[in-house]
């Protein structure tokens, strides 16, 4: 994220080969992978601060509530790249 | 054994004596920087699955739009402060240290700066502001 903002402030000779490498396969797996991760942090973040509030703190919620973050995951992931 | 008032009065001395050791205000930043990014998150994640589609010219108007630019730069400050926070929380969980912890972090916290001003920066020039 930071490197892209600095390529782009920084002109389009050093934007281009930044955006070539983003949309370049792997460079896209690279992509995907990362907004999977962001994804999954998120959700699972949301289960932290849930349990903060004293939420779902019954082993059997937190066997559920991690396969529903998990699940959702890759629902919402796919959801935004089916958006983009 | 130490009774509860007894525990609470050398809790007392030592947050008097010591008054960042003890991990709170740790934890409660992170929770406040987790909250603060939580709304933005999702946001971002479009943003990062779009970045590839952008061109220069598209990416330069996009990130120029002010609202998009105050996004950016609430999402650069409290995300990169949260994960400050989070990789300080690895090195002293994680990484057996006997020494150079503090140093460690230090280092961390010191790349975590840099990236957040460069950002920042770089968002303000984009946006015509600097």
């Amino acid at each position: 994220m930071a490197l892209w903002l600095v390529a782009l402030a920084a002109g389009a000779a050093v934007f281009n080969p930044v955006a070539d490498a983003m949309q370049h396969p792997l460079g896209q797996l690279v992509v995907f992978g990362y907004s999977l991760a962001l994804v999954y942090h998120g959700l699972n973040g949301i289960r932290h601060l849930m349990w903060d509030l004293r939420i779902g703190l019954e082993i059997k919620q937190v066997y559920q509530s991690g396969y529903l973050v998990l699940g959702l995951t890759f629902l919402v992931t796919a959801a935004l790249w089916l958006a983009v | 054994m130490v009774g509860s008032v007894a525990r609470g009065r050398i809790m007392a001395q030592i947050l008097a004596k010591h008054p960042r050791e003890l991990g709170f205000g740790h934890w409660r930043w992170q929770r406040i920087s987790a909250v603060a990014t939580l709304g933005l998150m999702l946001y971002f994640t479009y943003l990062v699955a779009s970045m590839g589609s952008l061109d220069y010219s598209a990416a330069m108007a996009f990130v120029a739009a002010p609202q998009h630019a105050v996004a950016l730069a609430i999402l650069v400050i409290a995300g990169l402060f949260h994960a400050a926070l989070g990789v300080q929380m690895i090195i002293e969980d994680y990484i057996p240290l006997a020494s150079g912890r503090l140093a460690l972090v230090t280092i961390a916290r010191g790349v975590f700066a840099i990236a957040a001003m460069a950002s920042l920066v770089s968002v303000g020039m984009i946006a015509g502001l600097i």
